[in-house]
């Protein structure tokens, strides 16, 4: 992140903060997106996340350590947007047959929607520790910098987590009683 | 069934996918306000004392003067610590890790916040009480027994403080939390346990130990990068009253790639285990000087 940016934005130029904005804001929203689970809401997520940090930039004191911070107010906004509108109706999607499969294995329709049921169960502070670990790639010293929480606390809720969305997983892929028996 | 590298493989490529979002219309909606949103500046630079009255500007000093003479008092020698006092009505604060299950109202931890040196800090768990201080600044406690030292340096270090009764015993594959081994009744015997867990290097073998003249074993592993599993599925402890292996009854993730320091130290209610888990391998030399010096300074009541 360019650093001198980051104090022009700071000391009111718009011009600063609109090239700040514009090298986050596609970041900020598939965070959000993956997060909240629906696109309108991370797209109001954003949107707030976005008029926070240009409200309370001067506060900064370290413009070194602008992302972890900024990332900080997303995943606030994401908290303010998950209580604000508790809409989470479960995602349907048309199962189709022809769905291309990854090189990997994963990525049928049923993988997915297995995924999304299991990811919408958790919480979001479980969710967002998912997403800033194994979406943004970063550390888990920096998830618990980015939450305020200790590294430990991280550490569990990405373990309950990833063990919750293993038991869905393996709960959806179990054989029904009825296909076991033929 | 899947593995955990699986789940997290899965997990990882469902998160990367492309999901088309377009954050322009986000963007110039904010850019749109930037005009009628005004910037907050420091509140402190915002309170300007001219347009204070004198009555609020004659309280404010007298109230500066009782705040710095309260900490003068306490910063006397011989004075009782700030934060250190035992408190049964402190708050609770988030833990790093689930809560032993032998914390209980009385328990005392030092208040979450910074660790000063030469400070002395009290510390309940259950029936034994204890005193600490650390050497050297960069320790902060969480409120709730784990210390946290040189965050975000290459000396991050956490430590806790447990009594046995709350720790029955540990995973043989701590991996795959399965093979719960009790710890037997003495401190060499714990101390054994864990430098046989399978996989892990032995940095000191369990050695003899005297802290504020009572006895133990302290003992010292590296656990590898290449064990099997993930950062966050390497659990050491499984919790009391859990004959069922569960994610509320595994206690203590540990790192992968980390060194782990034990002091079993027998007391008259049991046993304390003090753990110091060294996050890098690159830690600098004084590291495990000042992590024994912490352990020095225990003093029992």
């Amino acid at each position: 992140m360019d650093t001198n940016l980051v104090i022009r934005a700071q000391g009111g130029d718009q011009e600063a903060f609109a090239d700040l904005a514009a090298m986050i804001a596609d970041r900020f929203l598939a965070t959000s997106h993956r997060i909240l689970s629906d696109i309108d809401l991370a797209e109001d997520a954003t949107q707030q996340a976005l008029l926070s940090i240009w409200q309370d930039l001067p506060q900064l004191r370290d413009p070194a350590r602008f992302e972890a911070w900024s990332y900080r107010l997303l995943v606030r906004a994401c908290y303010a947007e998950g209580r604000r509108t508790r809409r989470w109706a479960p995602n349907i999607r048309l199962l189709t047959v022809d769905e291309p499969m990854a090189a990997d294995g994963f990525s049928s329709v049923v993988d997915r929607d297995q995924l999304e049921r299991g990811f919408r169960r958790l919480s979001l502070k479980h969710r967002s520790v998912v997403v800033l670990h194994h979406y943004l790639d970063l550390p888990l010293d920096e998830v618990a910098d980015v939450l305020g929480v200790p590294v430990g606390t991280v550490s569990s809720r990405l373990h309950y987590a990833m063990r919750a969305m293993r038991t869905a997983l393996d709960a959806d892929a179990r054989p029904t009683s009825r296909e076991a028996a033929q | 069934m899947s593995t955990n590298r699986d789940v997290t493989r899965i997990v990882r490529s469902w998160l990367g996918e492309d999901r088309h979002e377009d954050a322009d219309r986000v963007l110039n909606t904010v850019l749109d306000q930037l005009d009628t949103t005004p910037q907050r500046r420091s509140s402190w630079a915002a309170r300007r004392f001219p347009i204070m009255n004198n009555v609020l500007r004659v309280g404010l000093v007298a109230a500066a003067v009782v705040i710095i003479a309260v900490i003068a008092i306490n910063l006397l020698p011989g004075s009782p610590a700030p934060g250190g006092e035992p408190s049964v009505t402190q708050t609770p604060q988030p833990s790093a890790t689930p809560a032993p299950s032998d914390a209980t109202a009385h328990d005392v931890s030092p208040r979450a916040g910074t660790l000063e040196p030469g400070t002395r800090y009290d510390v309940t768990r259950g029936p034994l009480s204890f005193t600490f201080a650390v050497p050297t600044l960069g320790w902060q406690s969480d409120g709730r027994f784990w210390m946290q030292g040189h965050s975000g340096s290459p000396d991050h270090t956490e430590l806790s403080f447990a009594l046995s009764t709350g720790i029955p015993g540990i995973y043989t594959d701590p991996c795959a939390h399965e093979g719960q081994e009790l710890f037997d009744a003495t401190s060499a015997g714990d101390a054994e346990a864990m430098a046989s867990l399978a996989g892990v290097d032995v940095v000191s073998a369990p050695a003899d130990i005297t802290v504020d003249g009572r006895s133990g074993t302290s003992v010292a592993i590296h656990v590898p990068e290449d064990l099997g599993c993930g950062n966050t599925d390497y659990w050491l402890f499984h919790g009391a009253d859990c004959p069922k292996v569960t994610v509320e009854c595994t206690m203590y993730p540990s790192w992968l790639d980390s060194t782990l320091r034990y002091w079993f130290i027998d007391v008259d209610e049991g046993r304390l285990m003090v753990q110091a888990a060294q996050r890098y391998p690159d830690a600098s030399a004084d590291l495990e000087q000042e992590i024994q010096q912490i352990v020095d300074s225990i003093q029992f009541e």
